[in-house]
């Protein structure tokens, strides 16, 4: 369940590289940790984000956790459809449960994000 | 499937492997924290069914002559009153109100009693009956080891465990209890539970357990039944308004700040406590539980800080998002109380989220 087509981050998130932006969501592995998800926080289309900040926030039964931008740059849309249905992020975490879209401004940042493998090797599912 | 081999396991442990459970560690033991996932196991709950295994819960035996008043002097619930077949929620407490234990007693007769405890608490009770100088006719035994527990709960449990036990028919009313043969060995059923909802809990012996399992699981199929773990148990029972020892009740939480007092027999001048007990309830500073609820997007969660009008009160000690509600809803202890409707505020992450202060339980099931 781990797409090799995308890029990961040690926090869980999947980052889809689309030349000079990036989708970002949560991987399968982190929804089944969070459980079910009753809640997104989105950041707002226009904000700049910094690597590593939390741009998000997802309310789960169990608990709230953050999600991190994966990279530098401006939120140029987000996912609305998670507002009304939340649970898209446990139903489809790589497709409709997407969370935002971040213009990238640092090329170099992409390189420090780890590989499907690596994150399989994190997440102890080689 | 993360099981760490230090915890223990309950005779249902296998079974529940088979079953997907993803395991959580609780109380020193492993036990199933979600199969299908909590939601949609909390609404079988509250539409059809679900089936628990709680069999990390502690069982203590009293029995002999003067059980029945030795326990007296050691909770505060009156199981004088109580006729055998009952089974009577209660507190111990120490001497400074602060609660050893929140529990039911089943009251087999006079000289016969079971008390069915909180797993990490088996042992401060088992010493506090021995430090109440029981006489030497009672026996106190910790039987915990003897018995595996599935709680069946949900509108469908009564249908279910008739079809389970035909041809012998079921006839307990809430709050009692029956003991009866099934494939050959002993079992006690009550009309007991912690989800807000109409049903069973059995006991067992331990080697009889899957097969119990199995055997109601099959039974539930036309009913919707679905296994369920202890996050759909801790959802249902916040819905319901009901304590849960570490969090509504501690050693510094008296029942009469989680305002339980209807568990409390004034009339009995000798239990553990009550002089302190007495107090706390006479007195207007005496922090109490609250029930609140919040949006969706701002869910209570433990420990969070509660304001009101500015000024810090207390804190939450249990908090979750309700499928039934829709809402955030959470418990907090609180001095000054707000009055049932007071908008309050509650500390998240830096920010004030608005909340307001709403009756307990949260939810009721029609009867």
């Amino acid at each position: 369940m781990v797409p090799s087509n995308l890029r990961y981050t040690e926090d869980h998130e999947w980052v889809r590289v689309e030349k000079d932006r990036v989708i970002v969501g949560i991987t399968e592995y982190a929804q089944e940790e969070l459980g079910d998800v009753v809640y997104v926080d989105l950041p707002a289309a226009g904000e700049k984000v910094k690597a590593k900040e939390a741009i998000a926030s997802i309310e789960s039964v169990k608990a709230v956790s953050d999600i991190f931008a994966p990279i530098t740059g401006e939120v140029l849309e987000v996912n609305d459809d998670l507002q009304h249905s939340p649970e898209l992020i446990n139903q489809d975490p790589y497709e409709k449960g997407w969370i935002a879209e971040i213009e990238v401004t640092d090329p170099d940042e992409l390189e420090k994000l780890i590989s499907a493998k690596e994150y399989q090797k994190l997440i102890g599912e080689e | 499937m993360e099981t760490n081999n230090c915890f223990k396991k309950t005779p249902l442990f296998k079974i529940c492997e088979k079953y997907n459970a993803r395991f959580t560690s609780f109380a020193g033991w492993s036990l199933p924290l979600q199969f299908s996932g909590i939601i949609q196991e909390a609404k079988a709950v509250r539409n059809n069914a679900g089936l628990f295994d709680v069999s990390h819960m502690g069982e203590i035996e009293v029995a002999g002559p003067g059980a029945c008043d030795f326990l007296s002097k050691m909770v505060t619930n009156n199981i004088r009153k109580a006729r055998p077949g009952r089974a009577i929620y209660t507190f111990m407490c120490f001497p400074d109100g602060g609660t050893i234990d929140d529990f039911l007693i089943y009251k087999h007769s006079d000289e016969h009693f079971f008390l069915v405890v909180n797993a990490v608490n088996t042992v401060n009770i088992l010493d506090y009956l021995k430090k109440g100088f029981p006489e030497p006719t009672i026996k106190i035994a910790d039987r915990s080891q003897d018995f595996a527990l599935l709680a069946l709960q949900g509108p469908a449990a009564n249908s279910i465990m008739e079809k389970v036990l035909e041809p012998n028919t079921l006839s307990i009313k809430p709050f009692r209890f029956q003991t009866l043969t099934w494939k050959g060995q002993e079992m006690v059923i009550s009309r007991t539970g912690y989800t807000g909802e109409d049903g069973f809990e059995i006991y067992l012996p331990p080697t009889n357990a899957e097969h119990l399992w199995e055997t109601l699981m099959e039974a539930g199929q036309n009913w919707g039944l679905l296994p369920a773990g202890l996050g759909a148990r801790d959802l249902l029972r916040q819905e319901a308004g009901l304590p849960l020892y570490g969090q509504e009740l501690s050693s510094q939480i008296s029942p009469v700040q989680a305002g339980l007092d209807k568990f409390i027999d004034w009339e009995n001048p000798e239990f553990s406590g009550r002089t302190s007990l007495l107090a706390e309830q006479a007195n207007p500073l005496t922090p109490k539980r609250i029930g609140l609820v919040t949006g969706r997007g701002a869910i209570p969660r433990i420990d969070y800080q509660v304001y009101w009008e500015g000024k810090l009160i207390g804190k939450i000690t249990s908090g979750t998002f309700s499928p039934v509600l829709q809402k955030g809803i959470g418990m907090a202890l609180v001095n000054p109380v707000p009055p049932i409707g007071s908008e309050i505020s509650i500390l998240i992450r830096g920010e004030h989220h608005t909340a307001e202060v709403t009756p307990l339980p949260f939810y009721q099931r029609k009867r």
